[in-house]
């Protein structure tokens, strides 16, 4: 019997072994087993409500890569499972409509999660992130948006990390950058830290304006038409947020996709 | 090459430049002195087109072209170069593409072919060997994490490629030591001497570099306006006895 095909599409699976399971038409696992590393791009086209589950089992390492492009909007919630030394690495990089949620619960000791975003919109594109984190053991997590905002676009972004009594010398980091390049794009941020401990450290921050403009000027001070100085500028921030891949063919790769 | 007619400049509603004239003709070194706050960076900036600056009237005529109502850069790209007294941090932004695309923008406003990447590399290399400068801010993001002399380092490479007819140097001394000042006036003079009719407009304080850059005119701005013009003389007679004792002091000090 042909195994069902998932309802998303993964362009590029780069280790393999343990890639996915296909659960139902709601749910697939992405899960790499232990001291293996393993990345995934996953480019969501689809308008679907479903279910990711990441698991990366002790000494391993996921890459995980969404590209969101879905027209009208799908709807994910991932759920996230990390082991005793493993590193989760997540990149999304959103251009048009998406809900998400991003549930990951810190319960093995340095186990790590890094989340770098790029919500890149234009005309009346919407996407909704809230990111929901829970440090139980002692744990790190680093979250960072950055957010170019153009026409009627809109984002809200709710980051929300609790660093339990278990968790002593964690870390938790969140900020996010905004940059509105229209009078009618839109911004809610809500970067959230409830801390039960001591002993810690933790960070957020929220940011929010304009392309700067002795950036664009200093540009077009050498010949670069206003234009130009500002697709520089942008596409800068853009590249900083591919760059952390960490893995320059892969950037590239991913640059085509966007 | 550059006429000023009385220029008139706000910023934030405060007029800075009152009434300002200048003629710098074809070849000619010009050198600014005054205190500060007397206008000196308002001015090149607003001959530059800053978007902080507001000309409220007055002219700016650079080759028989009014350019007083330009962008940036068409300014630039006309031969117009502002080396800055604090050169912007670009993050993010490739030194080397920076000025790849800085080069061809004005091949491109000239109606010139653009060059590619091996066409590029070799100006850039001849510039480098040129005049002694090394390759090693060329990997990095553009004035990202610069010291104060690599950034006018990388102001004089700038400089070398985009080669203007009119360069304003404002400040390029400060901060810098013996050696890095000589390379500047090394590199000033070098384009000077390779096509004399380009001008130069340099701010600066201090002696040193008009020591190794002989200016045919000084002028001492005050309050907005040029209130005394004279030869090398008057910035050595300046640096004997301090603005004070010439009663140009600051009418605020």
């Amino acid at each position: 019997m042909k195994k069902p095909e998932p309802i998303n599409s993964i362009n590029k699976v780069e280790t393999l072994t343990n890639t996915y399971k296909y659960i139902n038409n709601d749910t697939t696992i992405y899960e790499v087993q232990e001291n293996e590393v393993l990345t995934i791009i996953d480019v969501i086209d689809t308008d679907y409500e479903f279910i990711r589950e990441l698991k990366v089992n002790d000494n391993a390492t996921l890459n995980y890569i969404k590209i969101g492009k879905s027209k009208n909007s799908s709807s994910i919630k991932y759920i996230n499972n990390i082991g005793k030394n493993a590193t989760l690495n997540i990149a999304f990089f959103e251009s048009e409509n998406s809900k998400n949620t991003v549930e990951t619960k810190l319960t093995n000791s340095n186990s790590s999660l890094n989340i770098n975003a790029l919500i890149d919109l234009k005309d009346d594109a919407k996407v909704e992130y809230n990111v929901l984190t829970n440090h139980q053991n002692k744990s790190f997590s680093d979250i960072k948006f950055r957010n170019l905002l153009g026409g009627k676009s809109s984002a809200k972004l709710n980051m929300f990390s609790i660093v339990e009594e278990t968790a002593s010398f964690s870390k938790a980091f969140q900020n996010s950058q905004t940059i509105l390049l229209s009078d009618d794009s839109f911004i809610s941020v809500t970067p959230h830290l409830e801390i039960l401990i001591d002993e810690l450290e933790a960070s957020h921050g929220a940011t929010c304006g304009d392309l700067d403009k002795d950036s664009i000027y200093y540009l077009q001070s050498r010949g670069i038409s206003e234009d130009d100085a500002k697709k520089i500028v942008l596409d800068a921030i853009r590249d900083e947020v591919v760059a952390s891949v960490k893995n320059e063919q892969l950037s590239e790769y991913i640059k085509g996709l966007l | 090459m550059l006429k000023i007619e009385n220029l008139n400049v706000e910023i934030n509603g405060k007029k800075i430049l009152k009434d300002f004239n200048i003629d710098i003709k074809d070849g000619e070194i010009h050198a600014l002195m005054g205190v500060n706050g007397a206008g000196k960076s308002t001015l090149v900036k607003a001959i530059s087109g800053h978007y902080d600056t507001d000309i409220t009237s007055g002219t700016i005529t650079y080759k028989d072209k009014d350019i007083t109502e330009l962008s940036p850069d068409k300014i630039a790209n006309e031969g117009v170069f502002l080396s800055f007294q604090t050169p912007v941090e670009v993050a993010g932004v490739n030194n080397s593409y920076f000025l790849k695309t800085a080069v061809n923008a004005k091949k491109v406003y000239n109606k010139e072919e653009e060059l590619d990447s091996m066409e590029f590399m070799k100006l850039l290399k001849t510039k480098l060997k040129e005049y002694n400068l090394d390759n090693s801010l060329l990997k990095r993001g553009l004035n990202e994490g610069f010291s104060g002399g690599e950034k006018k380092k990388n102001e004089l490479l700038q400089l070398l490629l985009l080669n203007p007819d009119l360069i304003m140097l404002d400040e390029i001394d400060s901060g810098l030591d013996v050696d890095a000042i000589k390379s500047v006036a090394e590199v000033i003079n070098g384009m000077l001497k390779e096509d004399a009719s380009k001008s130069l407009l340099m701010i600066t304080h201090y002696d040193r570099l008009m020591e190794l850059i002989k200016p045919d005119f000084v002028h001492i701005l005050k309050d907005g306006k040029i209130v005394k013009t004279g030869d090398y003389s008057l910035a050595l007679e300046l640096d004997e006895k301090g603005f004070a004792n010439l009663g140009l002091e600051d009418e605020k000090a």
